[in-house]
């Protein structure tokens, strides 16, 4: 079949130049309009355009015409993929205008702007005039002060918020509106049936964890409390012990001896000698793995695992040892209480593994608490939940020495590094640009756009469920006196200080580390398996890793400990690699033919020229670029300083790294040997048999009818880990009668490898075995009858005849394999992103991750230099066989 | 050999079975899209259809609506809870449906069934529910509004693509709720006319004209409040002897069932439906009552946005007013009117059926004998919107389910052709795509071959050593050129960092010097231009290879996602694959997911198809030399 004749195929290169040029006017037609008066402001998902705007935006807007705000939004990714988007934006100069991520880690990457003009600076009077000691020395303190703030809403917003908004004295972000509170909602009546008042709320963990066992439904045998696997909501049980996640290390400068204080901590005094220390530089660390925080832990542990049962004269709940439970009895008031195995009960709290919305309908029907965030009662009312039976108790203390501790929750919005280049060509249009950014950002902030809500909800005569902050704010004071007395017990505990206020750590990059907090400890404590999870160990090694990367950056004075040792390995690194590439480049040279007939005319060049171009910009000029970025510390604003090895040394000490390629090779391995032999086995069988050749090739045939992409994502939707997804479906009905249950085949770290090989395996099995097809084709006829005569069987053909006939082929094929395995990530992306914990997550992934999610390119262009200095063997010898073969098209049939 | 076979069976099982799953879920509905069958059962047995039917009359995503399905199907299984469920559990569900299905016979049905269609007609809209289709939301805002900045000025918000509507605001509105009335805004009107719209059946060609009594908009019916309330009271359930339960309840009912009605109207029947007579003393009542709740008039005319005066001004109506005193108003008729007072008005769809039935039929006598039933109170009488439902499923049994077949495939196609560009962008960028795989590679492939030139051999290597690196540490400076460039979002991003590869220049390099020399030679003697032995003589005969890059260029231009992730996120640039692969994001596992996937193969499938030649004469087999 002529698929182009001649003409026609000058006709279609025709269409395609026209084709080119349309595209060409389409990318130009793309190009923003300058001249269109609207100034679109986008803004992150935080803040929903979607919905009707708040008053005072709608005021604003209506004063500004030509002013739009927009929803900014991109590509949705999973897991730590969610933040990719945001990230992936900033670095190419194309950032929302408004945005809300982790505040400092926006800082060190320049990616906010700081709002020095509009609000003022540490050090700096209102009026511009420095701000001076008494002595004449700068009057510094980090924070902006009242006579500093230039904008009067800086003082209306809450101290502890900011102090988490403050940098260095400079102000990068605004606390969003709609703030709330982490703390434990629970069903008034519920508690109340149980024999419990909320105006008592437990105060320490006993006293807690006996609520939740009192709570207990002994007739369905389910708890009444449930808690979510998450890091937010586990957050406020670290500040429960007088701990902090993250703490700061200070030195004395007249003692020398380090004190350590909680991240909130505004009195740096130290203790004993009651020295200042606030002017002392800080070393924040994670704390995770101190012993206060893992008691934390352990409650989780214990709440969810620890024995008890129900005393049965006094209904009293007892945890049992394990003593206790071996012996079958316990001493209870001074008497024998005996128990039978079928009485005990194994931990007082389910955990959440459906929708949260789910999980909130059951409140005040058969879910007494659960630890959640709210405004104020009326949150949840549109799900069902009667403001009058929502109340909501802080986080008990670890004992009665600690208070109560209420998580103040909120997001933070900041103005973009890119608004800085917006507006127009000259500083006036940008300066005016920016104060419009800056206005619509301060009016989304604002408490005034709640203020509708909350006078609806008082003509609905429902004031005495709201804060009375928010009822005294709009000049409704009166109602406060109508709220019910324990839901002002807990107002009134976070104004007085009963309860201790915190947030969610704000130093460091919390955003980041609490996927892997949550992942690596609370998720696996509290899953199924989690009883006899050894999460001290996790917590240590967790620790480690987010004081080198993770959270905080590994301080200098440790690279530089294995600087020599790391230049040392980095030479010989190099010098084999220089090795490999000079042998490739001097093997690719070594049949220089002679230069008879050399062409000297310009029309070679010209040929040449498109080719070699693209390959400059778009393979030397990137790989240079990227040799150079592996020992930069490359900032996506900004100058990047050149930090030499430190990226390797940082890589060399961070165990993951061992980890991700360990899990390359375990990939590699499982995946050569299901999808490379898959083709192979499968050749094999189609030339065997003699019946129904074209039928079954055709079945095999079938998946190239798809595209790779679609292949992947139904195999996902097919590994579903409920009972309803195809396969756990198809194994019930085939293995069901031998105790079959359904396995979560992506989130089980014994099947996910397997999964993550099978798609590819299933789709390339076919349209691989037609070359080795071709090639078994290639073996005359005779080879085979001879074999026949001389009795030998199937097992016997293939050794002697079709064995040597694909082998070079095989070992041609398993060269290329190799190496596209070890950088191959696409369907692990799809599938896993790399879950569950680290299970999948292969070189490619991690540098991926690093790059798009973390914008730490420096450290995964260095990934892959080492990745590319693993391969580098291989690759020449795939470059070698190049040379040496010969590609002809196989034999028409 | 025999186990040879077996083997073969076995994998062509496993090819073809993904595939009939994926082709049955795309035509299924929430009913049968979680049995994962292979194929779609719908098709032969009609308690399938029955219950798809009664699937898409009540969407488990719409508020409550499996609870109304069950008050008007009282037989409706207590264990019946999602659609999932009940189609897995297909004898169960068979059993049920033929069981309705059975009442076709009767022939009382017919009379129920055109009153409900004579009582729907000109039913206030306001009182209704609507079970509607949120695919038909944005086409018909587009209609409505013609463009979004209309639209966002009069519903102040800002979306970007009709498609963004958010959907919660059309989905049911809390009809059941105490306090809850209309506000009256923007949005409010749009639904209403959203609902006119389902009337006219302007998206449901097929109910149009006689025969199909029941169209996806009904009455708001409360009917199931009341019933789950009783039941609650009663243990769990309602005696038989008071089946059909009496809705609004009459005083002549039994004393129990008295004493939780009073109490279901103190804390759950929507005020709105109330009336109260506006006494003089019960306006200084209600004046007294504002004082109350607002100290004084700054505050009410604070919280009320507001001016008034005095407390005057705050009027009392007989029945709820518009606007943000509806609240107050209703919470002083809660807390303040006494409930002998209240008088039940007749936007209550329950009561204003029966009160429709009696004056068709003239009396209570007459209801019975035209519907078949044996009540003894008129407020016994429920709407008949079961009957309506089964004489409209006789009577459209295949349109609806041919509907429910093509629905996934319009809306994923809706969607691809109306809310993006990902189509025109794919086509482009294929376009593209193949032409640079037709021109920069074979060009320099055939130079190198076709010329001596002092540096071929180096220039091979320049090609190739590239190749010797991972992809990564060229990627990640690549997307840093790229945006120094400014290319990124565009087709060059796509198109450019791909477009020249050494190995297959070299491939087809060799490819060129495997054609004779001769015909160079001859063709030179001729006189013919370099460009023509190009295009004329070599081009030609290596036509196959340049079909399988071509072929390449194609698949990996209209499957690429992993570069153009990363290069073009802006949704005005995203192709076919990435829109695929952010639509199973975030829809998650469902049914017009799978028609996607299936509409994502179709051009693969037709390529795959066309040119299963060019895939075989261009398989390049390597042979050690």
């Amino acid at each position: 079949m002529a698929i182009v004749g001649g003409n026609t195929f000058r006709a279609l290169a025709l269409m395609l130049a026209c084709m080119i040029l349309s595209a060409g006017q389409a990318v130009l037609a793309r190009q923003p309009n300058a001249t269109s008066p609207t100034l679109v402001v986008t803004i992150t998902a935080r803040y929903d355009t979607h919905i009707r705007q708040p008053g005072n935006i709608r005021e604003f807007l209506k004063l500004h015409p030509n002013v739009c705000l927009q929803q900014w939004d991109g590509i949705m990714m999973p897991q730590e993929g969610a933040r990719a988007n945001l990230a992936m934006a900033m670095a190419a100069n194309i950032g929302p205008d408004i945005f809300e991520t982790d505040i400092r880690q926006a800082v060190a990457q320049r990616l906010a702007c700081p709002l020095t003009e509009w609000i003022g600076q540490d050090g700096v009077l209102a009026n511009g005039k420095p701000k001076l000691k008494p002595d004449g020395t700068p009057d510094l303190n980090g924070q902006i002060d009242a006579d500093e703030a230039k904008w009067d809403g800086w003082m209306k917003i809450k101290p502890l918020y900011r102090q988490v908004v403050t940098v260095d004295g400079k102000a990068y972000a605004l606390p969003n509106r709609t703030g709330t509170y982490v703390g434990i909602l629970y069903s008034k009546r519920l508690i109340r049936r149980a024999g419990l008042d909320p105006r008592h709320p437990p105060l320490t963990y006993d006293e807690f964890i006996r609520w939740c066992r009192l709570l207990y439904d002994h007739k369905t045998k389910t708890p009444a409390v449930e808690f979510g696997p998450y890091s937010w909501s586990f957050a406020p049980w670290v500040a429960t012990t007088g701990s902090s996640i993250v703490i700061q290390q200070r030195r004395s400068p007249t003692t020398g001896k380090v004190y350590t204080f909680n991240e909130q901590d505004t009195n740096l005094r130290a203790p004993g000698t009651g020295e200042d220390l606030s002017g002392a530089k800080p070393l924040w660390r994670c704390n995770v793995a101190s012993p206060e925080a893992v008691a934390a832990v352990a409650f989780y542990h214990r709440l969810r695992w620890a024995p008890w049962i129900r005393e049965p004269a006094t209904g009293e709940p007892v945890e049992l040892t394990r003593n206790d439970l071996k012996h079958g009895y316990i001493l209870y008031e001074a008497r024998r209480v005996a128990f039978r195995p079928e009485d005990v009960i194994e931990g007082c709290i389910s955990v959440t593994t459906r929708e949260l919305l789910d999980t909130l309908a059951r409140l005040g029907r058969d879910l007494a608490m659960y630890p959640l965030w709210a405004g104020n009662m009326t949150e949840f009312e549109k799900m069902g939940i009667e403001p009058s039976d929502m109340g909501m108790l802080p986080f008990p203390g670890r004992t009665a020495a600690q208070r109560p501790v209420l998580q103040a929750s909120n997001s933070f919005f900041m103005i973009g590094k890119d608004v800085l280049k917006r507006g127009g060509p000259t500083e006036a249009e940008r300066k005016a640009y920016r104060d419009i950014v800056w206005q619509l950002m301060a009016r989304v902030c604002s408490p005034e756009g709640q203020d509708e809500i909350i006078r609806r909800q008082v003509a609905a005569g429902q004031a005495r469920f709201l804060n009375p902050r928010e009822l005294r704010r709009v000049g409704l004071d009166d109602y406060i006196k109508e709220i019910p007395p324990e839901n002002m017990d807990l107002w009134r505990g976070v104004e007085t200080g009963k309860v201790l206020e915190v947030v969610e750590p704000f130093m460091g990059k919390w955003l980041q580390f609490r996927d892997f907090y949550q992942r690596e400890v609370i998720d696996r404590v509290l899953r199924p398996s989690g009883r006899d999870f050894d999460y001290v160990a996790a917590l240590k090694s967790l620790e480690r890793d987010a004081n080198s990367g993770i959270m905080f950056e590994r301080p200098h004075s440790q690279l530089d400990r294995y600087r020599v040792k790391a230049r040392v390995v980095a030479a010989v690194v190099m010098f084999v690699l220089g090795v490999f590439v000079a042998l490739i480049i001097r093997d690719q040279r070594t049949r220089v033919p002679s230069l008879a007939g050399v062409y000297r005319g310009s029309l070679p060049w010209m040929m040449l020229t498109p080719a070699l171009a693209l390959i400059a910009v778009w393979g030397y000029y990137p790989l240079t670029r990227g040799l150079q970025m592996a020992f930069e510390d490359y900032k996506v604003v900004g100058h990047s300083p050149f930090i030499g090895l430190n990226n390797f040394i940082s890589i060399a000490l961070d165990p993951n790294f061992y980890h991700y390629v360990f899990t390359t090779f375990r990939f590699v391995l499982w995946n050569l040997g299901l999808a490379f032999f898959a083709p192979i086995v499968l050749a094999f069988l189609l030339t065997e048999v003699t019946r129904f050749k074209v039928f079954f090739r055709t079945l095999f045939f079938l998946p190239q009818m798809t595209s790779g992409l679609v292949v992947t994502l139904m195999w996902k939707d097919m590994f579903s880990g409920t009972s309803t997804g195809t396969i756990n479906r198809v194994a019930s009905a085939l293995f069901g009668h031998l105790g079959f249950a359904p396995i979560d085949w992506l989130g089980n770290p014994q099947t996910v490898m397997a999964c993550v090989i099978i798609p590819s395996v299933w789709a390339t099995a076919g349209i691989s075995s037609l070359i080795y097809l071709a090639a078994l084709k290639s073996v005359p006829e005779e080879l085979y009858e001879a074999a026949q005569i001389d009795g030998a069987g199937i097992l016997g053909r293939m050794r002697r005849i079709t064995f040597p006939t694909i082998l070079p082929l095989v070992l041609i094929n398993f060269v290329g394999a190799f190496i596209a395995t070890f950088q191959a990530m696409g369907n692990i992306f799809l599938l896993t992103f790399g879950g569950p914990g680290k299970e999948t997550m292969v070189m490619g992934m991690a540098i991926w991750q690093e790059a798009y999610v973390n914008l730490r390119f420096s450290l995964a262009t260095s990934y892959a230099w080492i990745l590319g200095s693993i391969l580098i063997g291989f690759t020449y010898l795939q470059l070698r066989i190049l040379r040496r073969v010969d590609f002809r098209r196989a034999e028409e049939n | 050999m025999a186990s040879i076979y077996a083997l073969l069976i076995v994998g062509g099982v496993t090819m073809v079975y993904p595939f009939m799953v994926m082709v049955t879920g795309s035509v299924s509905n929430p009913f049968d899209y979680n049995r994962r069958s292979m194929l779609p059962r719908f098709l032969w047995s009609r308690e399938d259809r029955f219950m798809r039917v009664l699937a898409s009359y009540f969407p488990a995503t719409h508020r409550a609506s499996v609870r109304q399905l069950r008050s008007y199907f009282p037989d409706f299984p207590e264990d019946f809870q999602t659609w999932a469920q009940i189609g897995d559990e297909t004898t169960a569900s068979d059993r049920w449906a033929r069981k309705q299905l059975a009442a076709l016979s009767d022939p009382h049905l017919q009379a129920a069934a055109s009153d409900y269609r004579e009582f729907v007609r000109d039913w206030d809209l306001r009182e209704t529910v609507l079970a509607y289709d949120y695919r038909n939301v944005g086409p018909f805002l587009r209609e409505r509004y013609g463009t979004l900045e209309r639209y966002n000025k009069s519903w102040e918000v800002s979306i970007d693509d009709f498609s963004k509507v958010s959907d919660s605001e059309w989905s049911g509105e809390p009809i059941d709720q105490q306090c809850y009335v209309p506000e009256g805004d923007a949005r409010d009107r749009d639904l209403l006319e959203f609902r006119r719209a389902y009337r006219e059946n302007r998206f449901t060609p097929y109910l149009r004209g006689e025969g199909a009594p029941a169209g996806y908009l009904r009455p708001a019916s409360l009917r199931y409040v009341w019933e789950e309330k009783l039941a609650e009271a009663m243990g769990g359930r309602i005696p038989q002897e008071l089946q059909p339960v009496e809705f609004p309840v009459s005083s002549g009912a039994p004393s129990e069932v008295r004493r939780v009605w009073l109490g279901f109207l103190a804390t759950e029947f929507p005020v709105r439906h109330i009336q109260i007579e506006a006494t003089e003393q019960r306006k200084q009542e209600f004046q007294r009552f504002v004082a109350g709740r607002f100290r004084n008039i700054d505050y009410l005319n604070r919280v009320l946005e507001t001016s008034a005066g005095r407390w005057e001004d705050v009027k009392l109506t007989p029945t709820v007013p518009d606007g943000k005193l509806a609240r107050v108003w209703m919470d002083f008729v809660r807390t303040s009117v006494p409930i002998r007072d209240w008088v039940i008005r007749d936007t209550l769809p329950d009561k204003a059926f029966q009160e429709f039935a009696l004056r068709r039929h003239s009396s209570l006598a007459g209801v019975n004998s035209a519907y078949g039933l044996k009540l003894h109170s008129i407020r016994q009488l429920g709407i008949p919107f079961r009957q309506a439902a089964l004489v409209t499923f006789a009577n459209r049994e295949w349109p609806m389910t041919l509907d429910g077949i093509t629905s996934n495939y319009t809306f994923v196609l809706d969607f691809l052709l109306h809310r993006g560009r990902a189509v025109q962008n794919t086509v482009i960028l294929v376009l593209l795509t193949m032409f640079f795989a037709l021109t920069v590679n074979p060009l320099a492939g055939y130079a190198l071959s076709r010329f001596r030139l002092r540096w071929t051999e180096r220039i091979i290597v320049f090609c190739l050593v590239t190749m010797a690196f991972p992809a990564a540490v060229i990627a990640i400076p690549g997307f840093l050129l790229l945006r120094d460039f400014h290319l990124l979002n565009t087709f060059w991003a796509l198109v450019l960092p791909g477009a020249a590869n050494g190995m297959t220049i070299f491939l087809l390099k060799g490819f060129f010097d495997s054609l004779p020399k001769e015909l160079y030679e001859a063709a030179t003697i001729d006189g013919a231009h370099e460009w023509r032995i190009f295009w004329q003589i070599s081009i030609p005969l290596v036509k196959p290879i340049l079909a399988v890059s071509l072929l390449g260029a194609f698949i990996t231009a209209y499957n690429g996602w992993e570069w153009a992730i990363i290069v073009c996120q802006d949704p005005k640039m995203w192709t076919v694959a990435v829109w695929t692969y952010q639509f199973f994001q975030l829809t998650g596992s469902q049914p017009s997911v799978m028609a996607a996937f299936i509409v994502n193969s179709i051009p693969v499938l037709l390529v795959f198809l066309f040119c299963q030649k060019v895939i075989l004469r261009g398989i390049i087999l390597p042979q050690m030399k």
